[in-house]
């Protein structure tokens, strides 16, 4: 059903002169400071999960002091964990589980994380634009289907390339890919992300 | 609260329980696996030395107590800091203090900016009305009434042109700037499509 595929790799388009601007600079900054995910999912939960530890100590500490002088529920279920000897092997994977919660935790609050959108230019200083990664693919995918010649297309953004692939019925494909890079290639000059974003084409040919 | 603000202490709280965990695993897994410093590794995890060390100080359990509740206070505060969204309810933008405050609604201020966008982008669109479909806006004032910041996020349809958008988003931001009679307004544009053809 696919038969050939055209790879197309352009040399280098839509790649900013090697000498930034200042203000660019600033505005790539400013994206990186709007953009950096919030971590918020993570934090809820570690967060949910610290209160009821928290909450777990504070009635089992108030059970051991109340002991014999009023009714407490007892934490029965917290008696395995205290008779439980370090070299178990349930204390052993315990052990070896927190060590990597923990190092995920710590790379989660260390690392930039990928950006909520990827920064356009501005039309002013004041002003940070972006768009979502989702949102660039699909549209970069419908100018590559506006091509003559082309049934559908998807894009695929990694970091900063877009990878468009194409499907087309016609026989003779050869130019397809040049046409499509052209395409999106000039999308992406009117959009003049901050960092620029390389493009590659795959056509893959449908014969009907 | 910005999100600034939020973000750093998610950072942080992470970077904090994170290190407590990677610590504390690291040493139990050393005793487990035999470190012999830290103690005989086929000890109990509570030891009779714990045990009595416990009983045998009438702080103990008080002084856990608290450091529970202490740290169930702090847990929680964090996770309310989640579901917080940084808005003003209202701008207060006289440069003048002395002539008195005037305070006007940000919602206000925010909707018809919305409404400002959406009419900007419709008017460059080539099929009116068609393409407005899948088009939304929404406008948020956060940070200080003195020195708010604004934050929109636009949901285009996917043969949109994003740089049209783009010019329409800014020509109505300064319009706001303009009518609020203040040239200081940091913006956070996020632009995201949907799908609307098949």
């Amino acid at each position: 059903m696919n038969s050939p595929e055209l790879h197309h790799h352009p040399a280098d388009p839509g790649t900013a002169p090697l000498s930034l601007p200042a203000d660019e600079r600033a505005q790539r900054r400013a994206a990186a400071r709007a953009f950096r995910p919030r971590r918020t999912v993570p934090a809820a939960v570690t967060a949910l999960l610290l209160a009821a530890a928290a909450l777990v100590t504070f009635v089992g500490a108030v059970a051991a002091l109340a002991r014999g002088r009023a009714q407490v529920p007892p934490l029965t279920w917290l008696g395995p964990i205290g008779r439980a000897h370090w070299s178990d092997p349930a204390a052993l994977t315990t052990a070896a589980v927190a060590c990597l919660l923990g190092i995920w935790l710590l790379v989660l609050a260390l690392t930039p994380g990928s950006p909520r959108a990827i920064p356009i230019a501005s039309e002013d200083p004041q002003t940070v634009t972006g768009i979502t990664r989702t949102g660039l693919s699909r549209h970069l995918a419908t100018v590559a289907a506006k091509v003559d010649g082309v049934s559908r297309a998807r894009v695929r953004l990694r970091r900063n390339r877009a990878h468009v692939t194409a499907v087309t019925p016609l026989r003779d494909a050869s130019e397809l890919p040049g046409q499509i890079t052209q395409a999106v290639v000039a999308r992406l000059e009117e959009l003049r992300p901050l960092r620029p974003v390389r493009v590659r084409v795959t056509v893959r040919q449908r014969g009907d | 609260m910005s999100h600034h603000h939020t973000a750093r202490a998610n950072r942080i709280g992470l970077a904090i329980v994170g290190l407590v965990l990677l610590l504390a695993g690291a040493a139990a897994l050393a005793r487990g696996l035999g470190l012999r410093v830290l103690g005989p590794r086929h000890d109990q995890v509570v030891s009779q030395q714990v045990a009595a060390y416990a009983a045998g100080h009438p702080w103990f359990w008080p002084a856990l107590a608290v450091l529970a509740l202490v740290v169930e206070l702090l847990a929680l505060r964090w996770f309310l800091l989640q579901g917080r969204v940084d808005t003003i309810r209202y701008l207060s933008l006289e440069p003048d203090p002395g002539r008195g405050a005037t305070h006007l609604s940000a919602r206000a201020a925010a909707s018809a900016l919305e409404d400002d966008v959406e009419e900007t982008m419709r008017g460059t669109r080539p099929t009116r009305g068609e393409g407005a479909r899948g088009q939304r806006v929404r406008a948020t004032l956060g940070g200080a009434p003195t020195e708010p910041r604004l934050s929109l996020a636009v949901v285009l349809p996917d043969e949109a042109d994003p740089a049209a958008a783009r010019q329409g988003v800014h020509r109505a931001v300064t319009r706001l700037r303009q009518s609020l009679e203040t040239e200081h307004l940091p913006t956070v544009v996020r632009m995201h499509t949907i799908r609307t053809h098949f």
